[in-house]
């Protein structure tokens, strides 16, 4: 057969890999594995992308959430870390009697958190407006088109941390175990997000649930200069940091060694609800970015988010298209 | 109509019916997508890096699996044709190189130095061929897919498989 000596190449696996592959897989955390979406998801999924990109990003921050989000963003942002969560370990707080607006301290915004994005006519147009130069995908899913270039304005807030309120959530979450960084009261940090561009694009192509609703299907790239964050010298971020993974749920032991071993001066953490698929690490075009694939098991078309940073710039790709599809875009932007 | 719990109910059911044994998959595809890689790069280390990573992405994406659209075979080797593309897209310049760099420093015993030596062989062979017809000897030869299968993957027609992996090694054969 003139093919055989294509077929004798082939070799078994190391019996050394392939018992290291199985424990690995063994090894998955049940949280970190695929779920079926409840039904009240239905159709809302790239919502949920989006809300995790508003998070990543503190992009148009609603007054309420800028406090989390501008305290998340103490940071630099040159790569991101997802850190999975259990949103309604947070919800549980408000049952407590805790306001998500006192967690952090006072907020004062330094500027207009009402403005809404401007629409442009053209990219040229939106990234002069922006500050930057937008890139635009050279290559979409089929029958996706652009329906429009938006910039939100420049948003900025100081925040005046207050200890006690952070106290109050450990102590109803329990964890005895964090310290709070000494001299942390009535800190300042002041929070800077530049103008962000964002494109749309829609498919012309509805999707039909299975109850005959319409869905129409997204895709959303954001583009900014990166949040620029400053904050007191010589404040532990370590703590600070081993802290906040604590509060989203995290062992002891895997705070401890995230928070040591992170750089937290260019390293933003997304919390990632445990709703979403799965999420890892992602090379973009010689960047590490984060892709989050959400839960579509119950819908046409799955969805997710892949944000990454080049330079002093940052990206999100996000929208009803697999992971794939979103790296394909990103890694064609141009 | 269905309301929307019993609409639910189904779903749930559709995808534990879907649900592959794990345990028969792991034994009967690890070697399927060790090769594909190992055809596609040419390089062990590599591949396994790889498999790991199918593996892994397969394990996390399991609900999505669906049986009614693909066989779980060719699911799997869809995730790794993505795996492989990223990682080419980000590793290519360097590909040749470390290849032989590796093969260099293993000091395997001499019938394993031989295999590695065709199969790098064949990797240099491919390396002149585009990437079309480099990932369908992968698909052939490495995965041991059908020509049906491969058509289902690459949206080409099984005669065009058939025809375009016949010519590749005939090519592949005069140059050997």
């Amino acid at each position: 057969m003139e093919d055989q000596f294509l077929h004798d190449l082939k070799a078994q696996p190391s019996p050394e890999f392939a018992a290291r592959l199985r424990a690995t897989l063994r090894a998955v955390p049940p949280n970190a594995v695929a779920r079926v979406a409840p039904a009240a998801n239905r159709a809302k999924w790239f919502a949920a992308a989006a809300s995790i990109a508003v998070v990543g990003f503190a992009f148009t921050l609603p007054t309420v959430q800028a406090a989390a989000e501008a305290f998340l963003d103490l940071f630099r942002v040159r790569q991101f870390t997802g850190v999975q969560f259990d949103p309604q370990r947070l919800e549980s707080l408000g049952s407590s009697g805790i306001s998500p607006e006192s967690i952090f301290g006072n907020v004062e915004p330094l500027t207009d958190f009402e403005i809404q994005p401007v629409s442009y006519a053209t990219v040229a147009e939106a990234g002069q407006a922006a500050g930057i130069t937008v890139r635009t995908p050279a290559w979409l899913p089929n029958h996706f088109s652009s329906t429009g270039i938006t910039v939100s304005g420049e948003h900025a807030a100081r925040i005046t941390i207050n200890t006690a309120g952070l106290q109050a959530v450990l102590d109803t979450l329990g964890l005895a175990d964090v310290e709070l960084p000494e001299g942390l009261d009535g800190q300042t940090a002041t929070v800077r997000v530049p103008p962000i561009a964002t494109q749309t694009y829609v498919s012309s192509e509805a999707v039909v649930t299975r109850d005959g609703s319409s869905i129409e299907r997204s895709v959303h790239i954001v583009q900014a200069r990166s949040p620029d964050v400053s904050f007191p010298a010589g404040l532990d971020l370590s703590k600070l940091a081993y802290a906040g993974l604590r509060v989203l749920g995290m062992s002891r032991d895997e705070a401890y060694r995230m928070s040591v071993t992170i750089d937290w001066r260019t390293t933003l953490i997304v919390p990632v609800p445990s709703k979403a698929l799965a999420y890892r690490p992602i090379n973009v075009a010689g960047n590490e970015g984060l892709l989050i694939e959400g839960v579509a098991a119950d819908e046409a078309w799955p969805g997710g988010v892949l944000m990454w940073s080049t330079g002093d710039e940052t990206f999100a790709v996000a929208g009803a298209v697999s992971g794939e599809e979103l790296l394909e875009i990103a890694q064609n932007l141009q | 109509m269905a309301t929307e719990g019993e609409v639910l109910s189904r779903s749930f059911l559709g995808i534990a019916a879907a649900e592959p044994n794990w345990d028969s998959v792991y034994t009967e595809q690890l070697p399927r997508v060790y090769n594909f890689f190992r055809y596609r790069l040419g390089n062990d280390a590599i591949a396994e890096d790889l498999t790991s990573r199918t593996f892994e992405k397969a394990w996390a994406a399991r609900s999505r699996y669906r049986r009614d659209v693909a066989g779980f075979s060719t699911w799997l080797i869809s995730i790794a044709r993505n795996v492989a593309t990223d990682h080419l897209r980000a590793q290519r310049p360097h590909l040749p190189l470390e290849a032989a760099e590796d093969i260099a420093a293993k000091g395997t015993p001499h019938d394993e130095v031989a295999n590695e030596s065709d199969l790098t062989r064949l990797s240099q062979l491919l390396k002149k061929l585009p990437q079309r017809e480099q990932e369908l000897v992968a698909l052939k030869y490495g995965a041991e897919a059908t020509n049906r299968a491969i058509a289902e993957l690459t949206g080409l027609s099984e005669s065009n498989v058939g025809t375009i992996l016949h010519r590749v090694v005939q090519a592949l054969r005069r140059d050997w």
